[in-house]
């Protein structure tokens, strides 16, 4: 049996294989968790990267985790999509244990609060920070300077 | 007649001081990448007494080379602050002087000098080892002429740049 | 009376005009062995005189200010023990075994010192030191021995009077001056065993937290240290010299060889440094015992 086909019998909405060795897996965000188990079955052992994406227009975040799998040679990326109004998710460093130090990123970069990780509300790369978190895309990176930080005079006279 | 002597005195410290410059470089961003070139053989900047040095306790200057952090300036301040007097601090590339490309970056504190005093600045993104030369060159002449004095402002005006550092840590 | 004092100011001040000399040609033909044009000659004096006039405001306790000045101090004392042509002051019966004691003193000062410092990468370096002394000090004692039966004395003048004509050490026991001269690469803290300041693993070892005027001493310390172990090793085993003009060309021709192999070489780790003293030029030095013993 290949790999596309035991993907497919997992809890999955839809697989595209985009390219040789790289599919894409589309999943609900309750069954995220027993996908992610699923594809570690297979033979995915390792999580390169995980992330999201500010969807503003739907009003998601859209999760991705992207697994690589040493035997085939293949790399799958299952995607999630999750509220942005409250976005919390399961943790899956039960799973895949660097994912612990993506979501404490993630709560930092997105606010996106992980249920399970004891880690993700503690201050990671960013110190003190007050304002939303800055990867949102409503985040405006220029009117924050502006108002934190001081352009040089081009006359060169300060203050 | 004393106020003469010690002026002469300090002359002649400074003649020999600029010819020994440890530096120690604060190496964020890129511009380290370029250090390397001017240590070594081609540009050997060992001709004019520059060296680097590992710990701030040893060096003299201070070289930011590249792009700030809130986070990193923390840092830098602790670091500038361990150092011992006269020291001074070199602003490297374009960064440190206007935020350069991070010019809109959430993170990037946009003037060096507002935090800690800068005694020279080396323009460009990145400047060249010639340009770097350059830069120690025309800081020996400030130091040769008692004009580097950055360490003398930082303690005058500690209100001033404390206020600046707390603005963006805190 | 007047003499004397000459002599007690004067003896360093030439210990140290040696040494910086020396360290001046180190970083010149360092330079041009990787090449560079490199710094001009008398850079370590600039740098003394930058270190001498920063200002040194912070201190980690008293022993921390003390522990230059107790290695300077030793250093000191070890100089006027070293009999150089014209001189010989604090020559006696087993003064080379005086000599083994007090050239300790200032490695423990430097320990002390940096040790109040509490930066673990100090602590890190004087463990190091004092790991790398062990390590050398089997050898250069074994060594010590051997020369001491064949010259049967204890007195270092009479045995570079011994050598005289010729005859030296070098030539009388190949085997010892080799691991004399293995044993100084350790003493002096040059590369390949340079661990104890390794700038990029310990950040300058025991120095890491040491500035201004303190590393000023460490500075003009370590002159004087390149010329104890260079005038100890010419004394040792190229029978001394005439004038001062001759023994500081032996010691010339002995540095030159030593910068030659420490730019060209990397560093051990602290552990294998130590397996290699143990290993290698202590059974070369045993050897020479044996021979010494055997033949006499």
């Amino acid at each position: 049996m290949n790999i596309l086909d035991r993907i497919k019998q997992l809890n999955i909405t839809k697989v595209n294989v985009q390219r040789e060795n790289r599919i894409f897996v589309d999943t609900e965000k309750d069954k995220l968790i027993s996908v992610l188990y699923g594809m570690k079955l297979i033979g995915f052992n390792q999580l390169s990267i995980m992330s999201a994406v500010d969807r503003i227009k739907d009003n998601e975040f859209e999760l991705f985790y992207v697994l690589y799998n040493y035997k085939e040679k293949v790399n799958a990326i299952v995607r999630t999509r999750i509220p942005r109004d409250n976005p919390v998710i399961e943790t899956a460093d039960k799973i895949y244990p660097p994912a612990h130090t993506y979501e404490r990123e993630l709560t930092e970069m997105f606010g996106i609060s992980v249920s399970g990780n004891p880690d993700s509300g503690k201050p990671f790369i960013l110190e003190n920070w007050k304002d939303k978190p800055p990867m949102r895309k409503d985040f405006d990176s220029v009117e924050y300077v502006d108002k934190h930080f001081v352009f040089r005079n081009p006359e060169g006279k300060n203050e | 007649m004393e106020k003469m002597t010690e002026q002469q005195f300090r002359t002649i410290g400074n003649m020999l001081r600029k010819r020994s410059l440890w530096m120690l470089h604060y190496c964020t961003g890129c511009g380290s990448m370029e250090l390397p070139a001017v240590g070594t053989s081609r540009y050997d900047m060992e001709r004019f007494g520059v060296v680097p040095y590992i710990t701030p306790r040893q060096a003299d200057i201070l070289l930011v080379t590249g792009y700030v952090n809130t986070k990193t300036l923390r840092r830098i301040v602790t670091v500038y602050e361990q150092m011992l007097d006269p020291k001074y601090v070199v602003g490297f590339g374009s960064c440190p002087i206007n935020g350069g490309v991070y010019w809109d970056s959430y993170a990037v504190i946009k003037q060096l000098d507002r935090y800690i005093p800068v005694d020279l600045y080396i323009a460009g993104c990145m400047p060249r080892p010639e340009a770097i030369i350059t830069g120690f060159m025309h800081l020996m002449e400030l130091i040769d002429k008692g004009k580097a004095t950055g360490y003398k402002r930082y303690k005058e005006n500690l209100e001033y740049y404390k206020e600046n550092q707390r603005k963006v840590l805190e | 009376m007047v003499k004397n004092i000459l002599i007690a100011i004067g003896l360093p001040l030439l210990a140290f005009g040696i040494g910086i000399s020396f360290m001046g040609f180190k970083r010149k033909i360092g330079a041009r062995i990787q090449r560079r044009y490199g710094p001009p000659f008398h850079q370590p004096l600039l740098d003394i005189i930058k270190l001498l006039s920063k200002k040194s405001d912070i201190s980690h306790g008293i022993i921390y200010d003390l522990g230059p000045m107790i290695a300077l101090g030793a250093s000191i004392l070890t100089i006027f023990f070293i009999p150089i042509p014209g001189l010989k002051l604090l020559t006696g019966s087993a003064d080379v075994i005086a000599l083994l004691y007090i050239m300790v003193i200032g490695s423990l000062g430097m320990g002390l010192g940096a040790g109040e410092s509490a930066n673990p990468n100090s602590s890190i370096g004087i463990a190091r030191a004092l790991t790398l002394m062990f390590g050398y000090d089997l050898p250069f004692v074994i060594v010590i021995i051997s020369v001491l039966l064949k010259y049967h004395t204890t007195n270092l003048y009479a045995i570079t009077q011994a050598q005289a004509g010729g005859h030296w050490a070098m030539w009388v026991l190949p085997l010892s001056a080799i691991v004399g001269f293995i044993v100084i690469y350790g003493a002096m803290g040059e590369h390949p065993f340079d661990v104890v300041t390794a700038p990029h693993e310990v950040a300058t070892g025991p120095m890491a937290e040491y500035g201004g005027k303190h590393l000023g001493l460490l500075f003009i310390d370590h002159a004087f240290h390149v010329y104890i172990e260079l005038a100890l090793f010419v004394d040792l085993f190229m029978g001394g010299a005439s004038n001062i003009g001759w023994f500081y060309v032996k010691m010339f021709v002995l540095f030159l060889i030593i910068v030659f192999f420490d730019e060209v070489l990397p560093r051990f780790r602290i552990d294998d440094a130590v397996r290699f003293y143990w290993r290698w030029p202590t059974i070369i030095a045993l050897t020479s015992l044996i021979i010494v013993l055997i033949g006499g």
